[in-house]
């Protein structure tokens, strides 16, 4: 069922790295405990929009963002902001799994601890387990939480940075093509995990395949060139699309 | 040419680069095996010092003593006497001239090592034993093979009646060849066969430790927040080139720093461990500070992204994860520095750390020596006694960096971490 | 539609082999009508022979755009313009068949017939067999041009082709009404009667497919009625 609450509001939303402009007057809507899927051609934009909502761009010196998003009203591009208590509700996943060279348990616990989440080890354990079996990994490493995380495979690599994500509770997950490094064993198990996660969280998928979009979104957006080019439900846009060049794009022709 | 041609000119071509591979490395390892034969050659000698069996009898009456001495009692007492008169029993000598010639055969330390010996064994108070003594430094080298027997007499410090002497002492099996002791224990001397690197040791040892001191946790914290915190504009640039090059800078520089300013402006005393330390790490600081932020540089991104996405902030995700990752490379950086700064001669010289140092240094405000700079004293000492001693030395310097190097890579590997 | 083509040239060629199929099979099917209709019209056996074997062609063509767009389903996952031209192809190639099949039908039905048709009963057959083949015509020039607006024409047809189904079956009719020995040739008669309706039923769903392929919408509307069949009436 598509939902119709907002969770997170980006207007008129530019973007600079430098001198050279990464995004024109964006305007897109995600909706709550949905998935929105982010497509369109390499560096149209699309990672540069996510990492906005979790402010990760302003590691990125020469990065200037003009223009607003508000999470749940409350706008997030503002200097006041302590992105640190920002990131807690916003959790990321990246293209490449980036596990922390520390046991499969530091790994979850990290978070919470750095967050007081936890006030002694049976709690701690507690999160770690919950977290885990959210990401569908529970079963493959409980007996090894103490080995490298680094020692999985591709796929439960990923679902481990997906529980850690999860770990500290947040309300949004962003995930920057999430499956392009994975066969396709594991992106299925990822795409279940999402199907599954977005009763619970709101999900933003980058991704550059036409059909994980289809699979796993109830809204699609279609960006080029910085800007958006059409926004609707997943449906619409691949059956039928309303602007031209989206078509031209999804169907493999393009400009 | 053929296509045959041109591969078998490529092969041979192959086959000859090949060649000035092997014969490059076996020409560097010829010269390394050349240098451990020459050093060791003249060294390993050293380890060994030629003693004279004495026969002692220690009578209360010839230490005037009364009998049940305490501790003290037995430290106040003239061994002169006691020792004079075991020595001139070795041989059989007539008159004064040759009674001078025996005496002479010894090392001048007789009197304390017959002290030493019943302080460290009293129950031989009133009983007879053979004690072995150190022989003179020109019977250690006569007994070693290098003495040039065949001079004349008037050529030569040993006169021929000193000369049969030995030959008879090494007839009756008196004389004989043990463990140098005196190498490790003692500090430097005029007689070589009294002379050690124990001062020289401790000196380094200080030395080395309040360089680390000092130089790792400032070179540490630099680095770190140059490479994650400091803003990347001209000025940090500007730091960063000078880094550089202050590695590069020759180490006697950093002496005539240490002179100026440690000596000379804050009045530090001189050939100290205290002022060597303080001179060695400023010139350690940009050798480690580079290993440092190399190693910090070579942590992928994707670590510091993982951390910050979690809701680190920046402190917790370089000191949590970045450091963490960095300190092998760190480590062994740091180690090669302070191996470096053992060996370093020319900032020591200038800091007055070539001072005839006897005593070994028990605090680092003592004066003392440090192991390269021995063996520069070492090697101006006209005495042949001086020269296995300082190949000694050397030996015992380049095992200390091999060893320090050995520890960098073994830490190395047992905290690389794959990531 | 897009004037661009596909990045990957193959996938192009392949729907554009998927499109010529669909055109050359149409191209065989107008035939087939047209020669059954004149047969039927001459009471000509030897074209009826002709048109039952030609039939298998047909067929042929069928199972091999079917074949082809199995191929782009599994090879391309195409998306939207893409996937409904290929599910509307499919669909088309379906009907087309249908009205090869009632062509055929009847072809056999001239066998049995007189050598002579009764000039009251040939009129209006005649005029329902042309509306009908003008209507295929359409519909295969229409989807040639993809034009939404021949498709819309075409499906707004279907109501004359069912009054003029209607007028033919009461002459039918009314001939048995004259005289009962007619029975066998009345009731031959009103089958190609039928089918000649149900060829244009399938044009109809021909305009569907292609308007949805078009439009991306299906055609608004309930299917406009003529007049009923009613042997009372």
């Amino acid at each position: 069922m598509i939902s119709n609450n907002v969770k997170i509001k980006a207007q008129d939303l530019n973007v600079y790295y430098g001198k050279k402009q990464a995004l024109f007057n964006v305007n897109l809507d995600i909706h709550s405990k949905e998935v929105t899927a982010l497509i369109g051609p390499s560096g149209c934009g699309k990672s540069t929009f996510i990492r906005c909502i979790n402010r990760m761009n302003d590691v990125i010196d020469i990065c200037k963002i003009e223009g607003s998003i508000k999470i749940d009203d409350k706008e997030i591009i503002d200097k006041n902001i302590d992105v640190v208590r920002l990131r807690e509700s916003i959790g990321m996943v990246f293209q490449k799994p980036n596990p922390f060279p520390k046991s499969i348990y530091d790994n979850i616990s990290y978070g919470p601890s750095i967050h007081g989440l936890a006030d002694n080890k049976s709690d701690m354990d507690q999160i770690v387990e919950n977290s885990l079996k959210k990401a569908a990994l529970w079963e493959e490493v409980k007996d090894r939480l103490d080995e490298p995380g680094t020692g999985l495979s591709g796929g439960q690599q990923q679902r481990l940075c997906i529980a850690r994500a999860i770990s500290v509770n947040p309300e949004v997950i962003l995930m920057d093509e999430p499956c392009s490094a994975l066969d396709p064993i594991a992106t299925a198990k990822i795409e279940e995990l999402i199907d599954e996660l977005k009763k619970s969280y709101t999900i933003v998928i980058v991704t550059h395949s036409m059909s994980q979009a289809v699979r796993v979104s109830q809204r699609t957006g279609f960006f080029h060139l910085g800007k958006i080019i059409e926004v609707d439900t997943t449906e619409k846009i691949f059956k039928n699309p309303g602007n031209q060049m989206t078509q031209d794009y999804i169907t493999g022709r393009f400009g | 040419m053929t296509k045959e041609e041109r591969i078998k000119k490529r092969y041979n071509a192959e086959k000859r680069f090949k060649l000035y591979g092997i014969t490059s490395v076996v020409l560097a390892i010829l010269f390394v095996v050349f240098l451990i034969y020459v050093i060791f050659s003249k060294g390993s000698s050293a380890f060994q010092k030629t003693i004279i069996n004495v026969e002692i009898n220690f009578t209360l009456d010839s230490l005037y003593l009364d009998p049940n001495p305490s501790k003290d009692d037995l430290e106040n007492v003239e061994y002169y006497d006691l020792a004079i008169e075991s020595l001139l029993k070795v041989y059989q000598v007539n008159g004064l001239k040759e009674e001078k010639a025996l005496i002479n055969l010894f090392s001048p330390d007789y009197e304390y090592e017959v002290r030493d010996f019943l302080i460290k064994n009293p129950e031989f108070i009133n009983k007879k034993t053979i004690l072995k003594l150190t022989a003179s430094d020109d019977m250690d080298q006569l007994h070693k093979g290098n003495y040039p027997r065949h001079l004349p007499e008037d050529r030569r410090r040993i006169n021929d009646f000193q000369l049969m002497m030995y030959d008879k002492l090494v007839e009756q099996n008196k004389i004989d060849k043990i463990f140098n002791n005196y190498l490790f224990q003692k500090g430097d001397s005029r007689n070589p066969e009294l002379a050690g690197i124990g001062g020289a040791l401790v000196g380094s040892f200080f030395t080395i430790i309040i360089t680390l001191l000092l130089s790792f946790p400032i070179a540490i914290f630099a680095s770190i927040y140059l490479e994650e915190f400091a803003p990347k504009n001209r000025i940090t640039d500007f730091i960063e080139i000078n880094i550089n090059n202050l590695a590069a800078v020759p180490s006697i520089v950093f002496g005539l720093l240490g002179l100026g300013i440690l000596l000379g402006t804050f009045d530090l005393p001189r050939s100290t461990p205290l002022v060597a330390g303080i001179t060695l790490a400023l010139m350690t600081l940009p050798r480690i500070i580079i290993p440092c932020r190399a190693s910090l540089k070579a942590v992928p991104p994707s670590i510091r992204e993982g951390a910050l996405a979690v809701g680190a902030s920046k402190v917790q995700s370089v000191m949590h994860h970045v450091v963490p990752l960095a300190i092998p490379g760190t480590l062994s950086g740091t180690i090669i520095g302070l191996a470096q700064a053992l060996g370093e001669t020319a900032p020591l010289i200038l800091i007055g750390m070539v001072a005839f140092v006897v005593d070994i240094p028990s605090i680092p405000t003592d004066p003392s020596a440090s192991l390269p700079v021995q063996v520069y004293l070492w090697s101006e000492q006209a005495e042949r006694g001086f020269v296995e001693k300082t190949s000694a030395t050397i030996m015992i310097l380049l095992s200390f960096l091999i060893t320090l190097n050995f520890i960098a890579v073994y830490l190395r590997q047992k905290f690389e971490r794959k990531w | 539609m897009s004037e661009i083509s596909h990045i990957v040239k193959s996938y192009e060629e392949e729907l554009q082999n998927l499109n010529d199929n669909l055109i050359k099979m149409g191209s065989l099917v107008e035939t087939q009508l047209s020669d059954s209709m004149e047969a039927i019209i001459k009471v000509d056996k030897d074209a009826a022979e002709n048109i039952i074997k030609n039939d298998a062609k047909i067929n042929e063509l069928r199972a091999t755009i079917e074949e082809q767009i199995v191929n782009v389903l599994v090879k391309r996952a195409p998306m939207a313009i893409d996937l409904r031209l290929t599910i509307s192809t499919l669909k088309i190639s379906s009907d087309l068949e249908r009205i090869g099949d009632l062509a055929k039908s009847v072809a056999k039905k001239i066998k049995p017939l007189p050598h002579d048709l009764p000039e009251e009963l040939i009129a209006s057959l005649r005029r329902l067999g042309d509306l009908v083949q003008r209507q295929l015509k359409d519909i295969l020039d229409a989807y040639l041009k993809k034009s939404k607006e021949l498709a819309i024409k075409i499906w707004k047809t279907d109501e004359k082709v069912d009054d003029l189904t209607h007028t033919a079956m009461n002459e039918v009719a009314d001939f048995l009404g004259k005289d009962k020995k007619n029975l066998d040739l009345a009731t031959h008669l009103l089958f190609v009667t039928k089918n000649i309706e149900r060829a244009g039923d399938h044009i109809t769903n021909i305009a569907e497919s292609l308007f949805y392929l078009i439009e991306g919408e299906h055609i608004e509307g309930a299917r406009p009625k003529g007049k009923d069949f009613d042997s009372n009436s």
